[in-house]
């Protein structure tokens, strides 16, 4: 059994309703770690390396450059039963 | 340091920390996937002062916290399925999901009072405080607020009235050295903030806040002092907070070196190794501790992903203790009959002022929950209007308190005390004041029920006068601002204009569920009527028709209700027959009451003492228009203080102020 956690843009900010996927930190298709950083966010000021939420292999979905809304999808982590640790 | 801390209560640490270290993970893992979106405030390297604090509380001793709270609330033993489905916005958290993640209550482990408004916890927790004095309860109060909140006025009044009444309540100053986005060295002088406490004359202390030992030994002393009665303490918990203020922002304001260096300390891996280093416990064991707490967080939040929203029907539910006195659900059914509401003939005759003593008194000598505190009200000043005389005298003053001019402090108290299950009365000497203190009135006192999804109610009474129309008192004491108060939800405003009104309706607060203002006017304190003795009420919301007439409804509150029924012997003379309705509270408001009125005269004037712009005129004419437009001979009118000041000169205020002459002059352009 595998679960897949479904990666959002995050509200980062409190006046935040968009931002930018500026580049991907880890590969599409790339095993990654709890707590490893994912891509690096960009909202009105500042900059934010976003850390993945759960272990397993990314997969992209958001491009880098691109602008998004607070909520839209930019990819999805699957994890095997016995995610890398 | 204490090295006497067993070895399950080194266990007890730090199971506690790991717990709220992977709640705090685990809530923003959801965050940064995007599932979860709010403004959330991160613990990480504060773990540690709950968790020395925890094993000297029980269930029975309140907390206070603050909006970065997730350490405070594990620690406390608040369930994490509640909490997760809280964060979730799920009727499953505590506080239905109406409360959100700065406004957890969670009365079942002695958590009262989570606050989104830096510093106003301590004035709250000290009426905890209180409630367990007066109750002999032997319950404690932990209030936990950061750094920032010591820059705050609640802060200053709070430590003050808690020195003065040797409150068994323990400050923790949590010192994560900023406050939100700005470091101590520009926001504050003060190297040492348990020095504060000196001032005070009340005891201080700075443990480091990233050891559980030793804030456990530390607040051990503290808490045995308080449980002892002698008094609170300030303590200072040392710490750095390991990220930005706010989940997703930056730490560019944030000294590079000092959160490294924190970093490399910090309490959960640090304290872990010299659990290991000191042979407490095997690497298994505390690996053991770990995966318990993981699957805890991860079962607590698979829960709350499940989790039911709250249903449509809990919109209205907790805003009053029934929702039946909303006003835009309010379809009571007519209460009143004309003069039904009048005394019995031959009552004794009291003033306006001394019927509000009598209430107090017998509130007082009918329930010991009652305990009334404001400036100036023991005797033997008793009160600026002697409202209050002789009721210290007969009931001591440890129910008829005396404080200082700290209005905070004061509303603040009578929240906690009301939390705790007691019927404060504050006095807010005059209603001008209440501006002084508005957050705790309408960001404490009203939204508490909501904000806990009705866990937790505030049953307390504020007696405030108004001076306006008086003589003399000016700009600053004469306003009425009901209007104010009724534009927060979960406030009932109450404003009496007879003496067996100012009675019935106090003694009516003195029992309700929920806060309750009632404004006295000034100049009604000498006008005499008749005043049952002993306990009686009359019911909130509840309109009374003072003069009956049949050309048009003058409706007002207050003292302004002198000057309708002024008007209306005038308007008599030229054969205008006009009624007053006097709501004698605007919240609840008395809806049927008004309808029937209108309805019968198909005219009405709203006279009110507050500014007519934007006042509470505009709601009933609205209401009026709305409900009755095609019945209405003419457009609803209204009278009430025109749009400037207060002014002090007799030349001036009479020309503020709504006269009869001006609600004469108004009545004649409405009926021609």
């Amino acid at each position: 059994m595998s679960m897949t956690t479904t990666l959002r843009i995050p509200k980062a900010a409190v006046s935040m309703q968009e931002g930018t996927l500026v580049t991907w930190l880890a590969t599409d298709g790339a095993v990654v770690r709890e707590g490893d950083p994912l891509y690096t966010l960009e909202i009105e000021k500042s900059t934010l390396d976003v850390e993945s939420p759960a272990a397993g292999v990314l997969r992209h979905v958001g491009v880098a450059g691109a602008t998004y809304k607070v909520g839209d999808v930019i990819g999805e982590i699957t994890s095997p039963e016995a995610a890398p640790e | 340091m204490s090295t006497a801390a067993s070895r399950e209560l080194m266990l007890g640490f730090y199971t506690t920390m790991v717990r709220i270290n992977e709640a705090d993970k685990a809530i923003q893992r959801s965050l940064s996937a995007g599932e979860l979106q709010f403004q959330y405030y991160p613990a990480g390297g504060q773990e540690a002062i709950p968790a020395g604090i925890a094993p000297l509380l029980s269930r029975e001793d309140y907390s206070v916290i603050t909006y970065r709270c997730i350490h405070d609330i594990v620690a406390k033993g608040t369930p994490l399925t509640e909490i997760m489905a809280e964060m979730y916005g799920k009727r499953a958290g505590t506080s239905k999901g109406k409360g959100g993640p700065m406004h957890l209550s969670d009365p079942h482990s002695g958590l009262m009072v989570t606050t989104g408004i830096v510093g106003a916890g301590l004035p709250i927790a000290n009426g905890l405080a209180l409630a367990s004095q007066l109750m002999r309860s032997g319950r404690v109060t932990v209030v936990n607020f950061g750094d920032g909140a010591t820059s705050t006025g609640a802060f200053h009044e709070a430590l003050n009235l808690a020195a003065v009444w040797k409150l068994p309540v323990l400050f923790v100053c949590q010192n994560n050295q900023y406050g939100e986005y700005t470091a101590i060295p520009e926001y504050t002088l003060t190297r040492d903030f348990s020095k504060r406490a000196s001032a005070y004359e009340m005891r201080g202390a700075q443990v480091d806040g990233t050891d559980p030992v030793a804030v456990h030994a530390a607040a051990k002393d503290a808490l045995e002092r308080a449980r002892r009665g002698e008094g609170p303490t300030l303590l200072e918990a040392v710490c750095h907070r390991l990220q930005g203020h706010a989940f997703g922002s930056d730490t560019a304001h944030m000294d590079k070196a000092a959160l490294e260096a924190a970093k490399q300390v910090a309490p959960v891996p640090r304290f872990r190794a010299r659990l290991l280093d000191g042979k407490v416990a095997t690497e298994a064991e505390l690996a053991a501790i770990e995966a318990a707490a993981r699957q805890e967080v991860d079962a607590a939040i698979a829960f709350a992903k499940e989790a039911p929203p709250p249903a449509v029907e809990d919109l209205y539910t907790d805003v009053f203790a029934t929702p039946d006195v909303i006003p835009e659900l309010d379809r009571r059914p007519p209460q009143r009959a004309a003069g039904s509401a009048a005394p019995p003939a031959g009552t004794r005759k009291l003033t306006y002022g001394a019927a509000i003593t009598d209430a107090l008194d017998v509130a007082l000598g009918r329930d010991p929950k009652v305990v009334m505190m404001g400036e100036d009200i023991a005797d033997p000043a008793g009160g600026v209007v002697k409202a209050t005389y002789g009721l210290s005298s007969r009931h001591g003053r440890d129910r008829v308190r005396p404080t200082p001019i700290a209005e905070t402090a004061i509303v603040g108290a009578a929240i906690g005390a009301a939390l705790a299950g007691m019927k404060p009365v504050a006095e807010i000497m005059i209603n001008d004041f209440l501006e002084v203190c508005m957050d705790q009135v309408s960001n404490h006192a009203a939204k508490l029920r909501y904000m806990s999804g009705g866990r937790t109610a505030v049953p307390l009474t504020i007696r405030t006068v108004t001076a306006g129309f008086v003589g003399s008192f000016g700009a600053q004491h004469s306003q009425s601002l009901e209007a104010w108060l009724a534009h927060t939800p979960g406030l009932k405003v109450v404003y009496p204009s007879t003496p067996f009104e100012a009675k019935g309706l106090l003694l009516a607060c003195i029992d309700d569920p929920d806060p309750c203002i009632v404004f006295e006017s000034m100049r009604c304190y000498f006008g005499q009527g008749p005043v049952p003795e002993g306990h009686y009420t009359i019911p909130l919301g509840v309109a009374d028709i003072k003069r009956p007439g049949k050309d048009l409804t003058l409706i007002s509150w207050g003292w302004p209700v002198l000057e309708c029924l002024g008007a209306a012997g005038e308007l008599a003379k030229e054969g205008i027959d006009a009624e007053v309705l006097d709501l004698r509270s605007v919240v609840p408001l008395d809806r049927p009451a008004l309808l029937e009125s209108v309805a019968r005269t198909r005219r009405a004037i709203v006279v009110h003492a507050a500014v007519e712009f934007a006042g509470f005129g505009a709601e009933i004419a609205t209401l009026l228009h709305q409900a009755l437009h095609g019945n209405l001979a003419k457009p609803v009118a209204r009278v009430g203080a025109r749009y400037t000041s207060v002014p002090f000169s007799q030349a001036l205020e009479p020309l503020h102020f709504p006269t009869a002459a001006r609600v004469v002059d108004a009545a004649r352009a409405l009926v021609r």
